[in-house]
């Protein structure tokens, strides 16, 4: 009686055009959020990049100057004869208990580590840990004839630092 | 560079840039890897690019404010306030800085 | 015909809601990570940076106090730094090691729930000049956990840190005077094999460097 609603009413699912139709719109929509998508991602990575370099020239540029804000006196870098600046890629001092404290640049590895040689007998030993890792450059210069002044220049993944540090000991 | 007290003097705003600093400022020269004063590298495009245009892009420069104290017989203290600028997101920032000088 | 074209628009949707809430979701998830990611760094640096100017600037101005010799020595004030308050004490805690008088300079600011206390250490040998020398100062602080310098445990651990620095450089500086410039040349150029390559080339320069002001009897 009714033949045209019969047959319909059989009929169940999506169509291939519509499934078509459907997924060419969603790409389009896809393609855009995507792309959008791609570049918050990017943008939030390059922060967290940033924040985390500032970290790492921080926590490395304190240790150092705890130390060596309390050292007794800078053994290298030392101001040239001329007494021009001098720069080099690591701090020798004499600590506060008088001995002997390396900071120095590992290229191979982008480390900056820590090594102690004894004012006296024992054998030099040399810190465990990096003091900082992922270091692209660092310069420490001396530029006073008291060899109490040192500045420190350091750059991590585009972000840089600058500090002073004046030794308070005699 | 380590400054003599009398050479602490007032930088008003908006202060010495940081890259192309003149000789005798704070940071010029900035490094020397060499042994003589001939190798003395001031912070330039061609010293130092990725740094030069990082401190230019921002902007960074300092200025000192000095206000002295005098107790007599060249006994001096300078209250030295050093302000450090730059431009982030278009905005401009300070950093504030306070220390006094002794001249003895 | 209708219904025909009813049902092709239902299918392209139901496709369509499924296919659009597949997208919406993550894209919800990362407007959210953006956003409190975000809103939390710069909140971070800006308290950050207020603090750390107010106490750095604190801190400053009172160990330059301290070296400076200052008159007024004991009556430290509280300060403004800008808008922000600090405040300053001093604390001398009597006679010390090797007969010196320890002080303690605690300089502290607060912004909403940051709180940062610096605490320097001056120390003056004895016999103390008039007015007093100082010789020695030393910072510590340290960022948003409060620092409890009231605390006797921590005075009594900063003096015993302390001690054992001192003990140290009396046994270095007895070292030094006892050998002979050639003897501690020698004892210090031995070290050269074990230390780290990037140090070696450098070595005869520091030992001469260390030989040349070591102190004498």
């Amino acid at each position: 009686m009714y033949p045209h609603y019969k047959t319909k009413s059989i009929k169940k699912g999506v169509t291939l055009v519509e499934i078509l139709v459907a997924s060419a719109i969603l790409a389009f929509i896809g393609g855009i959020v995507g792309h959008w998508f791609f570049l918050q991602r990017e943008y939030q990575g390059r922060i967290f990049a940033i924040s985390d370099s500032q970290q790492t020239i921080r926590q490395a540029s304190w240790a150092m100057m705890q130390e060596l804000r309390t050292a007794r006196s800078v053994l290298l870098p030392r101001i040239n004869s001329d007494k021009s600046i001098r720069s080099d890629s690591k701090v020798v001092f004499k600590n506060f208990a008088g001995d002997i404290i390396c900071y120095y640049y590992v290229a191979s590895t982008r480390e900056l580590r820590r090594c102690k040689v004894p004012n006296g007998p024992g054998t030099p030993s040399i810190d465990n840990e990096p003091v900082a890792s992922n270091i692209d450059q660092i310069t420490f210069t001396a530029s006073d004839d008291g060899n109490r002044l040192i500045d420190i220049f350091m750059e991590v993944n585009g972000t840089f630092g600058l500090e002073s540090v004046f030794l308070m000991n005699e | 560079m380590a400054m003599p007290f009398e050479d602490i003097v007032e930088v008003p705003p908006p202060g010495i840039a940081l890259y192309d600093a003149p000789a005798g400022t704070f940071f010029g020269p900035f490094i020397n890897t060499s042994g003589s004063s001939s190798g003395e590298k001031f912070i330039t495009q061609g010293n130092m690019p990725e740094f030069y245009s990082y401190l230019a892009q921002h902007d960074f420069r300092y200025s000192l404010s000095v206000s002295n104290v005098s107790f007599g017989d060249g006994d001096e203290i300078k209250s030295v306030g050093i302000l450090v600028s730059w431009i982030e997101n278009n905005k401009n920032m300070m950093y504030r800085l306070y220390v006094y000088v002794p001249s003895l | 015909m209708n219904i025909r074209k009813r049902e092709d628009r239902q299918g392209i949707a139901i496709v369509m809601v499924i296919g659009l809430v597949a997208i919406i979701v993550p894209v919800l998830y990362l407007l959210s990570q953006l956003g409190t990611s975000q809103t939390k760094l710069a909140f971070k640096y800006h308290e950050n940076l207020l603090t750390e100017t107010t106490a750095f600037s604190g801190s400053n101005a009172g160990v330059s106090r301290l070296r400076g010799n200052l008159r007024g020595y004991q009556s430290l004030s509280n300060q403004l730094i800008g808008d922000e308050a600090y405040s300053l004490t001093l604390r001398p805690t009597g006679k010390g090691f090797f007969e010196q008088d320890l002080y303690f300079m605690l300089a502290s600011s607060k912004i909403k729930n940051h709180h940062y206390a610096i605490m320097a250490e001056a120390e003056q040998f004895n016999p103390q000049p008039s007015p007093p020398v100082l010789v020695i100062t030393r910072d510590y602080w340290n960022t948003v956990e409060p620092y409890e310098i009231d605390q006797a445990a921590d005075v009594l651990s900063m003096q015993n840190d302390r001690g054992v620095d001192l003990l140290r450089l009396d046994e270095t500086r007895e070292y030094e005077k006892n050998a002979t410039p050639s003897q501690y040349s020698s004892e210090m150029s031995a070290k050269s094999g074990m230390l780290p390559s990037e140090l070696v080339p450098d070595w005869p320069e520091i030992v001469g460097n260390l030989t040349s002001e070591k102190l004498s009897m």
